[in-house]
């Protein structure tokens, strides 16, 4: 045993290790949560990740050009009851549409949009071992994406910029434990903040905890970012609230939200590198 | 045309190198590889664990830091964590390769089934139970053991495409002693 302790493979382990541990402590104190190592592996190794994304894509469309005429007779079968149900679902569409417009003058989202300095990214990969659908996309530093920079698919809220490399980045999104979005409820303005608990994610769903027991928030309503702390700008879509339940823990209530987007099945974003009171804590009120 | 031993292995570790890569490419790629019932496979552990048992511990080591350094890439959690926990996985598996462990299919088995063992608790042990997140139980049941179920189920795959890629060099090896 001895002899193996001062043998040239185990001081080169020990050598590696503490290399790593340095590395690890240096993405901890550093500004972009990222250490020397990854930073170059991943420099090299995103853009084969964005050809595979690309490729599997391709492969996957291929693949399905392939099927036999019975699945395409029963895809027709289940096309015709979804135009069925489609043409139903017409009826509510102006009044749906209505509500939108309402929506978007509500907020002035367009107003607001003005100042934004929007980076467009490609998602190209995921962690597998991640349980909370964190992304991973094309842009870095050298597009001026920094960590804690908001992540957006139209006018909804995807989640924040965790970690950041001079060509690529990882998204924590509305699905992770971790994130905490100041956020408030259109109708009744009540100020709170977003986040979600594991149960909850399982669903894809997220929470806009701390409410008051008899709060006058309720289902169809709609929960938007209020833009205190400076983080994310005010008036990003986050969802609508589903339900409102009282807390098992406290006196408190919370409203379980459906995000606007399925953060699952998104294939690209935006990400707001620049806003205007980024990074400017206000006083809510 | 007769390669030398050196070169076998160089031919070898170049090959395991970029099975390193395009396992690093299928698992983090959206869609490339299969889940089941949301569990995805952790391709990485069983490719990582049969090198380890086929090279010599600093050899496997560099693998490990290699994979591991991949996986970070695409990972939120703390930077540095696969590849520290590939680098003692391999490092300690090599070594135990060549003074007590045989080089076969159960042996591999046995090793992924405890680097699945290891891995798993540990990332659910920092990453969930540490970060005070609830229903942490519920998340190793459902979330966790289904993949390293999945994962396992994959190691022969891997131990016969790592044995088939080692051969050349080990016939020349035995030739050689």
């Amino acid at each position: 045993m001895r002899q193996f302790l001062k043998s040239t493979q185990f001081k080169i382990f020990v050598a590696v290790l503490l290399a790593l541990l340095l590395g690890t402590v240096l993405a901890v104190v550093g500004e972009n949560d990222t250490s020397p190592f990854t930073a170059v592996v991943g420099t090299v190794f995103t853009p084969m990740q964005k050809a595979a994304g690309f490729l599997s894509e391709k492969v996957h469309w291929f693949a399905e050009s392939f099927s036999s005429a019975r699945y395409y007779q029963s895809e027709n079968e289940a096309l015709k009851e979804r135009l069925a149900e489609y043409e139903d679902r017409l009826a509510d569409y102006d009044e749906i549409k209505h509500k939108i417009s309402s929506y978007e003058d509500m907020l002035g989202v367009k107003e607001t949009n003005r100042d934004f300095a929007l980076a467009p990214a490609n998602i190209i990969g995921t962690d597998t071992a991640d349980l909370f659908s964190s992304l991973i996309i094309d842009k870095g530093t050298s597009d001026d994406v920094q960590i804690n920079d908001p992540v957006v698919c139209g006018n909804y809220l995807v989640g924040i910029v965790k970690k950041v490399n001079p060509s690529y980045s990882v998204v924590q999104t509305l699905l992770s434990p971790s994130l905490n979005v100041s956020a408030i409820e259109t109708k009744t303005r009540e100020t709170s903040y977003v986040t979600t608990t594991t149960a909850l994610s399982e669903n894809g769903s997220c929470m806009l905890a701390g409410l008051e027991r008899m709060t006058a928030v309720s289902p169809g309503g709609l929960v938007v970012t209020s833009g205190i702390g400076g983080v994310y700008p005010k008036g990003l879509i986050i969802g609508s609230v589903k339900q409102v339940q009282e807390s098992e823990y406290d006196l408190t209530s919370y409203a379980v939200i459906t995000p606007g987007v399925d953060i699952t099945a998104l294939e690209d974003v935006f990400v707001i590198t620049d806003f205007s009171g980024q990074g400017i804590e206000q006083i809510a009120g | 045309m007769r390669l030398t031993f050196e070169k076998e292995r160089t031919i070898k570790r170049a090959v395991f190198a970029l099975l390193v890569l395009l396992t690093a490419l299928f698992q983090h790629t959206k869609g490339a590889f299969p889940t089941i019932g949301g569990a995805a496979a952790w391709l990485m552990v069983p490719l990582l664990s049969a090198i380890a048992l086929q090279e010599s511990s600093v050899a496997a080591m560099a693998f490990g830091v290699f994979g591991g350094l991949l996986w970070d890439v695409a990972s939120p959690a703390a930077d540095g964590y696969f590849a520290i926990m590939f680098c003692i996985l391999t490092f300690v598996s090599s070594t135990l390769a060549s003074f007590l462990l045989q080089r076969n299919l159960p042996t591999c088995l046995l090793v992924t089934g405890v680097w699945l063992c290891l891995f798993a608790l540990t990332h659910w042990l920092f990453f969930v139970v540490l970060r005070g997140y609830d229903a942490a139980g519920m998340l190793l049941l459902r979330r966790y053991l289904p993949s390293m179920l999945y994962t396992f189920c994959l190691t022969p795959l891997y131990y016969f495409l790592v044995a088939a890629v080692s051969a050349p060099a080990k016939r020349k090896s035995v030739r050689r002693v």
